[in-house]
């Protein structure tokens, strides 16, 4: 039980796949200009993450090492067709936001690093626990970039506002370079930079 | 562990078989929500453009989901007021079964040769008189493709109203073409200048000066967004060129025992 805590939690800060691995840039400055976005991105990706985890560790024993790369991806594909379906039968607005983004998650490094290192070689239940981890690790990083993101460029959080008028007409602006991608890198370094001062973590040379 | 081919093969086509069933029997069952979901927003902008529902505040709002009620009075408003129709690209009204005008893409038509193309016009008519004709927008804005609605008075020159809909343009700068401001700016602009010719509508960079001859085919641009606001100007020309004949026809009185 021991082990599948620390499984779970590794990601989420001493192993977490954005701030130290630097993994799934590209989707991390996409989609992160509102919170919404960000969040709905973020449960896909969990989703995403946990079951192909849970498919390729069940089929692990089975799959032919020379065509794994291939089957690994055919149960990513098919699982990320399945909740882009699913969005833009339930959530269409959204879908028609998140447009390519939620397809290019099979192509998320994230994804396929996890299958090839953990559930090739895990049982279902700790590769379970192991993609819900990483998901979750991903979709912190999402929501706390969308969440600055969308608060300094646009003012609001979730599409309602909570910097008061009374601030803007005291001289507060906006700002615009949030709302663009330089903006994602900005704070996505920042955050790095915290996180490894805080837990000492060093690039190998 | 190496494998001996044979299993590999089969292997391999299991797993293609078991996938591949699996993703057809989810489309087949979510089909019908998601086409129903995608009707009822074309519906809703187009509605939007004539006048008979509010547009959105701002860029956010326009992308809160609808709800089952809303999809299904926005079917029966559309049903009740609409009437839609498809011509070619002389502007010739076509009669082509199977082919429903809510239903025609226009980046597809754009691909096939020209005598192929068909484009729709929804008209606003719920009894005898014409109130608006509505035409597709399709065109680029500075990242993505922007598809929108144009409604023109039955004098075929005044804008009865403007909608844009599906863009991928900077949050909070050129997807505010969204925002209710920006597309009332267009009411009441005309399209034809004074001896006739097609001039389109132009996104001015700042604020159009009331003063200017030119003021009845500008409309105030949005600050920060000078790019998006050019693509918006191109996409218009090129939409209603594509419409010109059609509506040089309707000027005649061509059409108007076909409607």
């Amino acid at each position: 039980m021991d082990l599948n805590k620390k499984v779970f939690t590794d990601p989420l800060s001493e192993n977490n796949p954005i701030t130290i691995q630097v993994l799934g840039i590209c989707s991390a400055l996409a989609v992160t200009s509102q919170l919404k976005p960000s969040l709905v991105m973020g449960i896909a990706v969990i989703a995403v993450v946990a079951l192909s985890n849970v498919i390729v560790s069940f089929l692990r024993e089975y799959i032919p090492g020379r065509i794994r790369i291939i089957v690994e991806m055919t149960v990513v594909a098919s699982l990320v067709i399945l909740v882009d379906q699913v969005l833009k039968a339930y959530a269409y607005q959204m879908s028609k936001q998140l447009s390519v983004f939620v397809g290019l998650i099979i192509t998320n490094c994230i994804v396929l690093g996890r299958l090839e290192a953990f559930a090739m070689s895990h049982k279902p239940l700790p590769s379970f626990i192991d993609g819900i981890g990483n998901g979750i690790g991903y979709a912190l990083v999402l929501f706390i970039v969308g969440f600055f993101r969308e608060l300094l460029g646009a003012g609001k959080l979730l599409g309602y506002k909570v910097i008061p008028e009374f601030m803007y007409r005291a001289g507060y602006a906006n700002n615009g370079l949030m709302v663009l991608a330089p903006g994602a890198f900005i704070i996505l370094a920042l955050l790095i930079w915290i996180q490894r001062t805080m837990s000492g973590h060093i690039e190998e040379e | 562990m190496q494998r001996s081919n044979l299993y590999t093969i089969l292997f391999a086509f299991l797993v293609a078989v078991v996938f591949s069933s699996l993703l057809a029997v989810a489309s087949q069952l979510l089909r019908e929500r998601q086409r129903l979901l995608e009707e009822a927003d074309m519906k809703k902008n187009i509605l939007q453009a004539v006048g008979l529902r509010e547009c959105p505040l701002n860029a956010v709002s326009a992308t809160r989901e609808m709800s089952g009620k809303e999809c299904s009075d926005i079917q029966c408003c559309y049903s009740k007021e609409m009437r839609s129709l498809i011509i070619d690209y002389r502007g010739n009204i076509v009669e082509e079964s199977g082919l429903v005008p809510e239903r025609i893409e226009p980046e597809q038509e754009e691909e096939k040769p020209i005598a192929e193309r068909r484009y729709p016009v929804f008209i606003r008519k719920p009894k005898d008189e014409v109130i608006s004709y509505c035409i597709p927008l399709y065109g680029k804005g500075l990242w993505s493709s922007i598809y929108g609605y144009m409604a023109l008075k039955p004098d075929l020159n005044t804008i009865a109203g403007v909608s844009f809909y599906k863009q991928g343009e900077t949050p909070g700068l050129g997807a505010e073409i969204q925002s209710r401001w920006f597309q009332e700016n267009f009411v009441g602009k005309k399209i034809f200048d004074a001896k006739g010719k097609l001039v389109s509508v132009t996104v001015e960079k700042g604020r159009v000066d009331p003063s200017s001859p030119h003021a009845p085919y500008r409309v105030d641009g949005i600050s920060g967004a000078t790019l998006t606001g050019k693509g918006v100007t191109e996409l218009l020309m090129k939409s209603l060129r594509i419409y010109e004949p059609y509506l040089r026809l309707l000027q005649r009185g061509v059409h108007r025992g076909s409607q």
